[in-house]
């Protein structure tokens, strides 16, 4: 890094940091490690945000040439673009599309927020002079990759940050809606927690446990519900007990004491959790309350803010939250991955193909030489 | 009569048969080999399948290869000696194109053969998280109709004479023909689409080439 | 007479250029019938219509007393075939060879292929494929000969080998012929070879077959004849034909004949003219004469 970067990379923390260390004071020693975590999390965010500043001004400060910028408003989309890939425009049309349908009228926010875009071109001269600038893809991305580029780097604010946390990421819509769902039949086949199993299973408490949308006394110990489930959960955990108090505690876990689980379960950070579901899950919940709710969904979600994950999400989709439930798990389970036993019709065809290929040799029309 | 026609037929195909076999039993083996052996951290399943569906699409290209090779070593002799020797045997043609296809179907036993236990042994060396099975015999079947079809395509097509392949040949050149003009003239026909649903959809000679090609899933 | 091999009014025609008209064939049974004609003539032609390799468009051909091709499998049975061309798998060795060909030919005999083999001086383990012309040639004769067939066809079995090879593969077939009632039907353009072993001549050309007859025949009845004193216009009686006739000075021709006998010179002599010589031709120089004659006035 130049020093020049650096230095003002420096220079941007050290405004920001003064307006975070207060904010330590008065902590409930209970949630302080939470509240560490999070303050972490801000800090590498602004880390990230500065370097990119730093970048831009680097490029711009060792740039040979100036960059050719080309602005284009696509639907209600924004693009500032240098060496624009060669299916932008489609690209760009395909993605506003998506996200009006998703966001409703909170989409046209976008429009004050451009995409910045570069395409590279090995070969090219203006390869180098774009240099870090903006998000840079080959030009030649094929159009489907680039729409889902679009789509979910969309410049649109969070709901709030108490939703984030839960999501994991920004609400976005799915590129491909069914790719996803499948993920998650996957993802609940596979887990290794038994609430998991539950929500598979058709039950509704389970899916809101499983989806971490349990909040309140004893939501943890729904969530990890059994004996097997709390200890895997400790294991997978383990090192972070590795030089604390808590490790004479979690070895006896380990060797089978469920009190001691229980114990660490509610002294563990709810950021070590390892939820039952990964974030896939959770964001096709999204998706799907999102568009069940129809356009005004999103502004419904965003509004709902300081209310339970839950609650929200039923908001959204205009429904109770366990009718949604039961509809996305059905959902879910429509969109099991084609079974890899090949269907009997499959081999049927594929034996009378080989027959008809095989009469078609057997009646060759070889009869003479030549 | 069998017996010497498919030594015959081995000594014309046995490198392609021998590489398919070692092809096919270490494929199954490397596609599980740092995804979900016991001595590693395991993948989360997600990334698991990500990981071994990447492998799946090389069971159909080998399978493709594999067939079109035999099919093709099955005639060689004959189109070598331009099929006199064939002819003047005492035998009728269909018979002795029942025993060239029959001598070509036992010699790909072996590549299969050798996929069913590199299945078997993968599926059995590794440690497989919960909710994900291997499936080793659905896998194989799916190789066998794959591999069979390839080799009776092209079994059909090479048995018969220059003018039947010409006329096949004509027959595609013909159709890319027609696309281009119809792309020149901008006359929305998509030909390929079209025959792509034709060979490639359920009902379609080459629909099991399509589909999941995973040994392990959900 | 029974026939090993009859053809009646064959039709066949491969491309533009080449056909074969009408074709009467009849090879006796038991004999060595020479198939003469030049390169290009319809030898090989014909000969795989006669296996059953090609089809024809007119005519029935019947081989071994059975019609082909509708019984070829039962023919071939018996039929023992060398081809113009090595024609044998390559990547097979000649023990392979023997295995495969032992297992389609129901008369196979074995102490024979044994007895072949050291005849013919051939590595049992070697491939075809690395073998010399002329042990490929003694490789497909041994093998034509060891499923002991009632008809034996040769196209050009010694074409291009060395005098070596080809007197050990003559002396192989006239062994065989000796032992048993086979017929051979052997084409050649190599007229020397035919006139030491056949007993049966037929001459091809262009597609048509100008000559059938037995050798002896056909040696005794072509003639080159030198005249004198001759009027104009005349032709040798019937049922002689005149295949050339050269004018040579005043008053002298040259004529080459066939089915011509001796009687015939008085008739000659009658209209005035005198035979000065009569000589008889070999073979090949008949066998060239009715070449020219023929081309000098094709069919239309």
């Amino acid at each position: 890094m130049s020093s020049r970067r650096g230095r003002l990379c420096l220079v941007l923390i050290g405004l920001c940091l003064p307006r975070l260390l207060p904010a330590q004071a008065g902590l409930a020693p209970g949630r302080e490690t939470d509240r560490l975590t999070a303050r972490l999390d801000s800090l590498a965010t602004l880390w990230r945000e500065a370097n990119a500043v730093a970048d831009m001004v680097d490029s711009l400060a060792h740039r040979p040439a100036p960059i050719r910028l080309d602005s284009l408003r696509i639907g209600g989309l924004s693009l500032i673009v240098v060496n624009a890939p060669i299916h932008l425009p489609a690209a760009a049309d395909s993605a506003w599309r998506i996200l009006d349908a998703f966001y409703g009228a909170a989409a046209a926010t976008l429009a004050e927020h451009p995409y910045r875009i570069a395409g590279l071109d090995s070969g090219n001269a203006s390869t180098e002079v774009a240099g870090t600038w903006g998000q840079q893809v080959p030009r030649d991305l094929e159009l489907d990759r680039l729409t889902q580029i679009l789509v979910s780097s969309a410049p649109i604010g969070d709901p709030d940050p108490a939703f984030h946390r839960w999501l994991g990421d920004a609400v976005r819509p799915a590129f491909d809606s069914g790719g996803s769902l499948s993920g998650v039949y996957t993802a609940l086949v596979t887990s290794p927690f038994s609430i998991a199993h539950d929500c598979f299973l058709g039950d509704v408490d389970g899916c809101r446990s499983a989806l971490n949308l349990n909040e309140g006394v004893g939501a943890l110990t729904r969530r990890y519900r059994t004996p097997e489930d709390r200890r895997l959960l400790i294991s997978r955990v383990q090192s972070h007990f590795e030089h604390t108090a808590e490790k004479v505690v979690a070895e006896s876990c380990l060797n089978g004491g469920d009190t001691s689980c229980v114990q660490l379960l509610q002294a563990i950070s709810a950021g070590a959790l390892v939820p039952p579901l990964p974030p896939v899950a959770r964001a096709s919940l999204v998706q799907f309350a999102v568009r069940l709710g129809g356009r005004e969904a999103y502004q419904r979600l965003a509004a709902s803010a300081g209310r339970p994950v839950s609650e929200r999400l039923g908001l959204a989709a205009a429904m109770p939250v366990d009718s949604l439930l039961r509809q996305w798990r059905d959902q879910v389970i429509r969109h099991r991955p084609e079974p890899v036993a090949v269907p009997i019709g499959v081999v049927s065809v594929g034996l009378g193909w080989i027959m008809v290929f095989g009469m078609c040799g057997l009646r060759s029309s070889r009869w003479r030489v030549g | 009569m069998f017996r010497v026609m498919l030594w015959g037929q081995w000594k014309w195909s046995r490198l392609a048969i021998v590489l398919g076999s070692v092809a096919a039993f270490t494929l199954p083996i490397l596609s599980l080999r740092g995804t979900a052996s016991p001595d590693r951290i395991p993948l989360p399943p997600a990334e698991l399948l990500g990981r071994v569906g990447a492998w799946g699409a090389l069971y159909p290209i080998l399978a493709a290869t594999l067939g079109v090779l035999v099919a093709m070593a099955a005639w060689a002799p004959d189109h070598r000696g331009r099929h006199v020797h064939a002819l003047s045997l005492p035998i009728p043609r269909w018979r002795y194109a029942f025993y060239r296809f029959g001598a070509g179907v036992v010699l790909l036993c072996a590549p299969l053969t050798a996929l069913l236990i590199g299945t078997l042994l993968a599926s059995a060396t590794v440690a497989l998280p919960a909710g994900i099975h291997a499936y080793p015999v659905a896998l194989t079947i799916r190789f066998a109709l794959a591999l069979l079809i390839a080799f009776a395509v092209i079994f059909a097509v090479s048995g018969g004479t220059a003018r039947t392949a010409g006329i096949i040949l004509s027959f595609i050149a013909a159709l890319i023909l027609v696309q281009v003009v119809a792309s020149a003239a901008n006359i929305e026909l998509d030909l390929v689409t079209r025959l792509q649903t034709i060979f490639v959809g359920w009902a379609g000679p080459f629909a099991v080439f399509t589909g999941r090609w995973m040994l392990l899933d959900v | 007479m029974n026939y090993a091999i009859e053809t009646l009014g064959v039709q066949y025609r491969a491309g533009r250029s080449f056909e074969i008209a009408g074709l009467d064939l009849r090879v006796p049974t038991g004999a060595i019938y020479g198939f003469l004609g030049a390169n290009g003539s319809g030898k090989t032609t014909t000969i795989r219509l006669l296996l059953g390799l090609l089809r024809a468009r007119a005519g029935t051909i019947s081989v071994l007393g059975q019609p082909m091709p509708a019984q070829a499998p039962e023919i071939l049975a018996r039929v023992g075939y060398v081809p113009e061309a090595p024609h044998l798998d390559g990547s097979l060795t000649v023990q392979e060879l023997l295995q495969f060909q032992a297992a389609f030919y129901p008369r196979w005999d074995w102490p024979m292929a044994e007895s072949l083999l050291l005849q013919f001086d051939l590595d049992r383990r070697g491939l075809f494929g690395n073998q010399s012309k002329g042990q490929k040639a003694k490789t497909m004769m041994l093998l034509a000969l060891t499923q002991r067939p009632e008809l034996l066809i040769l196209d050009e079995p010694t074409d291009g080998l060395d005098p070596v090879a080809r007197r050990d593969i003559l002396s192989a077939l006239l062994e065989f012929v000796a032992q048993g009632q086979a017929t051979v039907f052997i084409s050649t353009h190599l007229v020397h070879e035919l006139e030491r072993i056949c007993d049966w001549i037929g001459v091809m050309d262009q597609g048509h077959l100008l000559v059938q007859e037995p050798l002896l025949q056909l040696k005794r009845g072509v003639k080159r004849l030198t005249l004198s004193g001759l009027p104009a216009g005349v032709t040798p009686p019937t049922p002689a034909t005149l295949l050339s006739r050269d004018v040579g000075a005043p008053g002298m021709e040259t004529w080459t004949v066939r089915e011509w006998a001796a009687p015939m010179a008085g008739a000659i002599t009658a209209l005035g003219a005198t035979v000065l010589s009569e000589t008889d031709l070999d073979l090949e120089d008949g066998f060239i004469a009715l070449l020219r004659a023929f081309r000098a006035n094709p069919p239309r």
